[in-house]
């Protein structure tokens, strides 16, 4: 049990970094396998994966459908690169924002008997995209001038 | 969501995360901010009409100036909305860890490689 970081390293870009308790050919299988997928990606309490589709090739596409009490929601795309118990690629499009695609790259770091998983989001340039993730380094935090100075100062 | 949208479009553009800096330290007229960002006066009132539409900044009249000032609101609803990834995945990952202790205690499943 680690805690979870979220780092914005580039304007289009947040990296979220977790380290797990399981040698990495474990965290490899949680993250490809389709019925371990279903089980943890589910998001928001309330929340489930019905539909989990992983074709996990070069070119090989997947698609993910989540049940809300609201209704449905979408995600797909393909494989870009993928290195077993490594890397991999892969685009990611919300069926809501069918123009906006992302590119996510998973590394798993080997490290004795824990993981360490690496996600970086690289975000399109669409405005509102951009706007989320040069914001995106939030923390809980009330928002203060102080704060949204730095945030500010960041970016420019 | 509509707001939260068109508050995203007025900060995707650096001038106007600039100006939104700027006004963190406090109220400031349209030609101090063109002195400020070295750029022409109807650019500068371009950017803070997009601001003040979303909300961001509001102006009042004082004599012959418009002094612009921050609504720190607008931000907060972004930095709100933003709030919310967060603990999505730390819950995404905390389920995770128990389907890992789970998996680490049934030997015997095959790896999963990708297929060729």
């Amino acid at each position: 049990m680690s805690a979870l970081k979220m780092i914005t390293a580039a304007p289009n870009e947040v990296c979220v970094e977790r380290r797990f308790n399981a040698p990495v050919a474990l965290v490899w299988r949680a993250f490809t396998e389709p019925t371990i997928v279903q089980r943890w990606l589910t998001g928001p309490p309330g929340h489930t994966m019905p539909i989990c589709e992983i074709d996990l090739r070069v070119d090989g596409a997947w698609r993910y459908v989540w049940k809300m009490p609201e209704g449905e929601m979408e995600a797909y795309g393909t494989y870009r690169e993928v290195v077993p118990h490594e890397r991999i690629v892969h685009t990611e499009t919300f069926a809501m924002w069918p123009d906006q695609q992302s590119l996510i790259t998973t590394t798993f770091h080997a490290e004795s008997d824990h993981t360490l998983v690496r996600m970086v989001m690289q975000f399109d340039s669409t405005e509102t995209r951009d706007a989320v993730l040069m914001t995106g380094m939030t923390d809980g935090m009330e928002m203060s001038y102080q704060r949204l100075d730095g945030l500010v100062n960041d970016l420019i | 969501m509509d707001t939260l949208n068109q508050t995203f479009a007025a900060l995707a553009d650096p001038t106007r995360r600039g100006i939104i800096a700027h006004l963190s330290h406090g109220e400031a007229t349209v030609s101090e901010l063109v002195q400020r960002f070295a750029l022409t006066q109807p650019t500068i009132s371009v950017h803070l009409k997009v601001l003040e539409s979303a909300g961001l900044i509001s102006r009042t009249r004082v004599a012959q100036t418009r002094p612009c000032k921050l609504e720190p609101a607008a931000l907060k609803a972004v930095d709100e909305w933003l709030d919310r990834y967060r603990p999505i995945w730390e819950d995404n990952f905390a389920r995770l860890d128990s389907v890992l202790d789970e998996l680490k205690n049934s030997p015997g499943e095959p790896p999963c490689l990708p297929s060729k």
